[in-house]
């Protein structure tokens, strides 16, 4: 047997997987040879190390608050099938969705003209407010994770937005997260800098003036 | 009551009960029970969760995917036949997760990024903020792995999972998932022997 065989028979061997025949020549080969015998019993420390890693760990925040929300609110899919539900509690399932449906919407068409009519004032008596550009255009909502995070020359409190045009920075100890309409968000490492250059249905574009983005999580889901 | 101590000859029987109870709790959650569900997530969340920070490397990313894939859980409840135990089916939500994760971060990464910045996207030199508190250099090395080796190391040496549930979970051949842990462990043998 070749060392270049015998170092990928390892893994077979460790399992068990050898034939009769394959393992007697593969422990024979290891007797002889120094270099893989090192290779083996390096191998068989890793895997007993890693064996013995945990195999859970508990989050940092109550994870459940969130499912039980999403679960149970109107967004999720249906989860009764006419394959798995009576016919009973598929009607009845069917006649609630229906209510919470009627009900939702009715609820936030109010909360819509609520909103109008509490920003009507700023519309249309100072057109060059950042309310107003916030209204009319599109935007990316900024949230301070810590340190002082500067937002379009502004030091930022917990959320704001930028536009297009708009600069993002971050200090040696401060980090934000970005949120890009319909696509997801970014989080802003330490020492950054960022411009919003473009921001359209298909398309949103920013310059790193310098820093690090990453760790973000993209929207798949419909 | 005090609870009877497992040994030889119950420990069998307590399995079997496990099972029951898991299978109990799962048809419960189809027929619309978020309680019984519940239960389903409190066996299994802290194992979800130790697999998508490993995964992922960020214990906040962790948690949203861990979230993800109870929800996903949940709307494809009906789906799930018994065929495998609950946490493997869990798992390979998660697995699935990620991939498409990655598939979405290329888009992303085209989509979003300009050209020019790219490179200064390269998660090299990024510290992983990990809450694993043992083996921390393993840890670590583990984290640089390449994706899909990564992937099938956690899922084998560390979940117990073997090459044939691996390549299901993975949508991968066998001897596929067989090529990356043997790279996987020999890239972790050369890094920690550094």
């Amino acid at each position: 047997m070749k060392c270049t065989e015998f170092e990928i028979l390892i893994d077979d061997y460790i399992e068990g997987a050898l034939s009769s025949s394959e393992k007697q020549e593969f422990e024979l080969h290891m007797h002889d040879c120094e270099s893989c015998r090192k290779n083996y019993t390096e191998t068989a420390k890793l895997l007993e190390t890693v064996n013995s890693l945990p195999k859970s760990a508990e989050p940092m925040h109550d994870l459940w608050e969130n499912i039980e929300f999403r679960i149970t609110s109107g967004s999720r899919k249906k989860i009764f099938t006419l394959k798995n539900a009576n016919r009973e509690d598929y009607s009845e399932y069917k006649e609630n969705y229906k209510k919470n449906k009627y009900f939702k919407y009715g609820a936030i068409t109010l909360i819509a003209a609520m909103i109008l009519i509490a920003l009507l004032p700023s519309l249309f008596f100072n057109k060059n407010t950042p309310l107003l550009d916030k209204v009319m255009t599109p935007y990316w909502k900024v949230t301070k994770l810590s340190g002082i995070t500067i937002a379009a020359a502004n030091i930022i409190n917990d959320i704001d937005s930028l536009k297009v045009g708009d600069w993002l920075e971050t200090k040696d100890s401060s980090r934000a997260m970005l949120n890009v309409p319909g696509l997801g968000t970014v989080t802003v490492e330490p020492n950054t800098k960022l411009r919003i250059t473009k921001s359209e249905n298909d398309e949103h574009r920013i310059d790193l003036v310098y820093g690090i983005l990453c760790r973000f999580k993209v929207s798949y889901r419909n | 009551m005090l609870a009877e101590p497992i040994n030889e000859n119950n420990a069998a029987e307590i399995l079997v009960d496990a099972v029951y109870n898991e299978n109990e709790l799962v048809k419960k959650a189809q027929q619309g029970d978020s309680t019984g569900f519940r239960q389903l997530f409190d066996t299994n969340v802290n194992r979800i969760y130790a697999f998508c920070l490993r995964m992922s490397t960020n214990p906040q990313l962790a948690e949203e995917i861990t979230q993800d894939v109870f929800v996903k859980a949940w709307e494809n409840l009906h789906k799930f036949r018994g065929e495998s135990k609950f946490t493997t089916w869990l798992h390979s939500i998660a697995v699935n997760e990620f991939l498409t994760q990655k598939r979405s971060e290329k888009r992303f990464m085209q989509r979003f990024v300009q050209t020019d910045d790219v490179l200064k996207y390269d998660r090299q030199g990024e510290k992983p903020e990990y809450h694993f508190n043992t083996n921390i250099d393993l840890e670590n090395a583990i984290s640089e792995l390449p994706e899909q080796a990564k992937t099938v190391l956690i899922l084998h040496d560390i979940e117990g999972y073997r090459h044939k549930e691996i390549s299901e979970l993975m949508n991968i051949e066998v001897g596929t998932s067989k090529a990356h842990l043997h790279r996987a462990r020999k890239i972790l043998r050369e890094e920690l022997s550094k």
